[in-house]
């Protein structure tokens, strides 16, 4: 019953799914701890970030991993129709619930929350603004340079009308008059002619570049403004002084940038640079923090996921567990115990159900006891009927036969299945063999009443009667009325008793007539001797004839008296091995004149020796040939068949005439004593052949054959099988 | 002076680096190498130097010899760094490489400067065996990690923001 249910717990959460996910949340943890503060620590930044991302992107994808292998295992159980599974699934969509919308709620403020900020920090004024400050500074730098150039104009021409000696003092001079810091003279191929700076600048002078100079000859003016790295600001002007010969001098002017003023136009650059890179990687922000965030979202939410998967299952396991047990308990196996796991309702429920099952498995198992106790009462008494020599019937109340006993259908010869349940009454009808027990049954019940009685009843069997003793009684109509009738075939006892009885009646006659006799003869004989000689010829001869009458008659007596002497005290056999072939050959010699070429043997060869008292035995073939003869005494063409052979470890004899044959009535009484169908017979012949066969263990009987005629079969039982059953009797003591 | 290996690479793409030419030359004070690259900055990178981020840019250059039961030998790992920035207060570019600077009053004056390469000192004179053959690579390529933070985060798998020529190698025989 319970293989065709399904499953109801497979191995759900595994161990291993559950350990995973703590690793999986602990390293949730601890890269989201990561990418938090590296965001806020820019040194580490750098080389981190990409390893970080990659790190939460390989944990994300093992708990997707995760919680893919989690549904479709519940998809499974599902499917399989699991109990339990759709209280997880409810719980699991529950949890998720739970975990989405507050982490969706959260996530999209956040991510609103930050664009609009990030983009408030730009604002169109405060653009214009940096830029309308650089520009001034812009403005600033070139008034500045073209000042100089106009210094640079004027120098130029002054310097030109010097002559060339006084070049270097002219040159000092008028730079120190035009308050310039820096003032050199050179000729085209670059060769310096006079230079004049102000204290501290150094002793060489800073030539301009050749892309300065490129411009120069383009335009004939050049000034510029150039940041000099650990000398801030410089304006440089360069003109072209005329000479005399033609030649032409270049003057170059180097002035720094007043100091407030550099300082401030620095500030507003570093100002504006800052601001143009902050403008430009907003968008490298608002990606930064939404990657961030979003990776804790998804992070999160798969944990959750996940969690939530063990969770559910925690939750319906003790469910699952206590069906389970139910199920068990259901089919009958009361062994299994649903574990206790909480404290909770559910924990209560479960030791409840535990201590429920307890109770059933004790009550189940005290009538298991009973039954048992039961079934071994029951089994010792049906032993005990089983066993019994009597044969024992039981009814129900309408007479219907409920159970026999094997002794009954032993005794009876009959096989007692097809007729349970039919009415006493009607078994003439169902089985002919039992009619007279059947129909003496109904009768006495029907007459009796409640009373208890005892009968007999004759019936034929195999040939012979069957003598039953019948004793029936109602049952006490309680919880199962009926009756009870037992029996016993006394057929042996009765036939022992009657054989005992005439053996009385042979013992006392045989003594009684014995003792008158001898007197009897003595004073006949007497009789005639005295009156011998003293009467006349006729009375002579009418004693004569009385005397030898009386002389013959009571030695007849004597013959008879003889023979029931004999069939009341027949001696202890003494056995010895036998060959009852050579024993019937033996006996067979003394009829050879009176029955000759009417005996036909057919003895078979190799028949086992039978265990047995010659004299006995002898007077057994003796008797049978003596009863033979005596058939066959008015027969035609008289014919005996003498024959032995061997079956079932018996050795059979059979003696068969041709004559007259027995008639029916004294047929089932031909073993008893005085009873034959001779004029001249004691009737003792034929018992006293059974009294001496059953004496050897073997069996008697008597039939009639067909057309006419008689058959009387010996059976002895074979020695051999006599002396291994001896022997086993020996090894078993 | 004597060319030892020069080798010439195909035309520039658009934007990014490519080398045109690279030489390994030995003179009398050791090796010098030689190189020229077309540089293209991309749109937002050159929309970036305009708005005052410096671009920081790295040459590196190696040579090792092959050697087939063993690993390779390095003879020289040399790596120099460029910066490039714009002055907005004067409207020049500025080249700098260690300590020295050079302004420029255009972009392409700039990128010229920098795409023609010398540099001493890469082996000393008898470093490299007659008769062996040697394999340098050169590569030029714009330094993202030294990109103010959030540019790094744009950088991250952008090709906006990361130029950078591949490996060029060649082989040395003296």
């Amino acid at each position: 019953m319970s293989a065709a249910l399904p499953p109801v717990r497979p191995a759900l959460s595994s161990a291993w799914v559950r350990y995973l996910l703590i690793l999986c949340v602990g390293l949730v943890a601890v890269v989201l701890f990561l990418l938090v503060t590296s965001s806020a620590n820019p040194a580490s930044f750098a080389e981190r970030y990409p390893l970080l991302l990659a790190l939460n992107g390989a944990v994300a994808l093992m708990l997707t991993a995760l919680v893919v292998f989690q549904l479709v295992t519940l998809r499974r159980r599902l499917k399989a129709g699991v109990f339990g599974s759709k209280l997880t699934l409810r719980l699991v969509l529950l949890f998720a619930l739970m975990a989405v919308l507050p982490g969706a709620l959260i996530y999209g403020m956040s991510v609103q929350f930050l664009a609009r900020s990030i983009e408030s920090w730009f604002e169109v004024r405060l653009d214009k603004a940096l830029e309308g400050g650089l520009n001034l500074g812009r403005g600033m730098l070139d008034n500045t340079r073209r000042e100089l150039e106009v210094k640079a104009d004027a120098l130029a021409l002054a310097l030109s009308r010097s002559a060339a000696e006084g070049q270097l003092t002219a040159l000092k001079d008028l730079r120190e008059h035009a308050g310039v810091q820096e003032a050199t003279l050179f000729n085209e191929r670059g060769d310096v002619l006079a230079y004049s700076g102000q204290g501290g600048t150094g002793l060489m002078p800073e030539l301009p570049g050749a892309a300065a100079q490129q411009q120069f000859r383009a335009g004939n003016v050049y000034s510029t403004v150039e940041a000099i790295p650990e000398k801030g600001l410089y304006l440089r002007a360069l003109v072209a002084v005329p000479g005399p010969a033609g030649e032409q001098r270049l003057l170059q002017l180097l002035q720094p940038v007043p100091k407030q003023l550099g300082q401030d136009a620095e500030a507003v650059q570093s100002g504006y640079r800052e601001y143009q890179e902050l403008t430009l990687s907003r968008r490298g922000l608002k990606r930064l923090y939404g990657v961030t965030l979003t990776l804790t979202l998804l992070l999160a939410l798969l944990s959750a996921a996940a969690l939530a998967f063990v969770l559910s299952d925690r939750l319906s396991a003790p469910i699952g567990a206590l069906v389970e047990a139910t199920r068990a308990v259901a089919s009958g196996d009361f062994s299994q115990r649903a574990a206790v796991a909480s404290r909770d309702e559910i924990g209560t429920l479960t030791q409840s159900f535990n201590s429920m099952t307890l109770q059933l498995a004790e009550a189940r198992a005290q009538a298991e006891r009973h039954q048992a106790a039961l079934a071994q009462a029951k089994a010792y008494l049906e032993s005990l009927l089983a066993n019994l020599s009597a044969g024992v019937l039981a009814f129900d109340e309408e007479l219907h036969l409920r159970a026999a006993n094997h002794s009954a259908g032993t005794i009876l010869g009959i096989d007692f299945t097809p007729l349970m349940g039919t009415a006493a009454a009607r078994w003439p009808a169902a089985a002919p063999g039992v009619a007279e027990l059947g129909q003496r049954i109904a009768t006495e019940f029907t007459r009796g009443g409640n009373r208890e009685w005892e009968q007999q009843v004759e019936r034929p069997l195999e040939g012979r009667t069957q003598l039953l003793l019948l004793r029936g009684t109602r049952l006490p109509s309680g919880s199962e009325g009926g009756s009870v009738v037992v029996f016993d075939d006394i057929t042996h006892l009765a036939e022992a008793q009657r054989a005992a009885a005439w053996a009385e009646v042979a013992r006392r006659l045989a003594h009684e007539i014995h003792n008158p006799l001898t007197p009897i003869q003595l004073s006949a004989e007497r009789l005639k001797a005295k009156l011998e000689g003293k009467l006349a010829e006729a009375e002579a001869d009418m004693v004569e004839r009385s005397t030898r009458t009386i002389v013959n008659q009571v030695s007849a007596l004597k013959n008879m008296v003889e023979a029931f002497s004999q069939y009341a005290r027949t001696p202890e056999p003494s056995l010895h091995e036998l060959d009852l072939n050579s024993l019937t050959r033996e006996v067979l010699t003394l009829y050879e004149s009176s029955l000759g070429a009417a005996v036909r043997l057919e003895l078979a060869a190799g028949l086992p020796p039978v265990m047995g008292d010659a004299v006995q035995l002898r007077q057994v073939i003796h008797n049978l040939l003596q009863n033979a003869q005596d058939a066959l005494a008015d027969t035609p063409g008289p014919r005996v068949t003498v024959a032995s052979d061997e079956a079932g470890g018996m050795v059979r004899l059979t003696v068969t005439d041709n004559g007259c044959g027995v008639p029916d009535h004294v047929m089932r009484r031909a073993f008893e004593p005085y009873v034959t169908t001779k004029p001249k017979g004691t009737g003792l012949g034929l018992a006293i052949v059974k009294k001496i066969v059953e004496e050897h263990g073997g069996t008697a009987a008597i039939a009639n054959v067909a057309p006419s005629g008689a058959r009387v079969t010996i059976r002895l039982p074979a020695a051999a099988r006599d002396v291994a059953r001896r022997v086993t009797a020996r090894a078993q003591v | 002076m004597l060319w030892i290996g020069v080798a010439f690479a195909a035309p520039a793409r658009a934007d990014g680096i490519e080398v045109r030419k690279a030489a390994l030359i030995s003179a009398e004070e050791g090796y010098v190498l030689e190189a020229e690259f077309d540089i293209a900055l991309t749109h937002t990178l050159e929309e970036a130097l305009n708005k005052g981020v410096p671009l920081y840019f790295a040459l590196e250059f190696e040579l090792i010899r092959p050697r087939w039961y063993w690993l390779n030998e390095k003879l020289a790992n040399t790596r120099q760094q460029y910066r490039l920035s714009y002055n907005a207060l004067t409207l020049q570019y500025r080249v700098g490489v260690r300590t020295l600077y050079q302004n420029f009053a255009s972009l392409p004056e700039a990128l010229g400067f920098m795409s023609r390469v010398r540099v001493r000192d890469i082996a000393e004179t008898g470093a490299l065996s007659k008769g062996s053959s040697y394999t340098a690579a050169l590569r030029l390529r714009l330094d993202s990690s030294q990109l103010p933070r959030p540019f790094q985060v744009s950088a991250v798998g952008s090709r906006e923001w990361s130029i950078s020529s591949d490996w060029h190698r060649w082989t040395v025989s003296p």
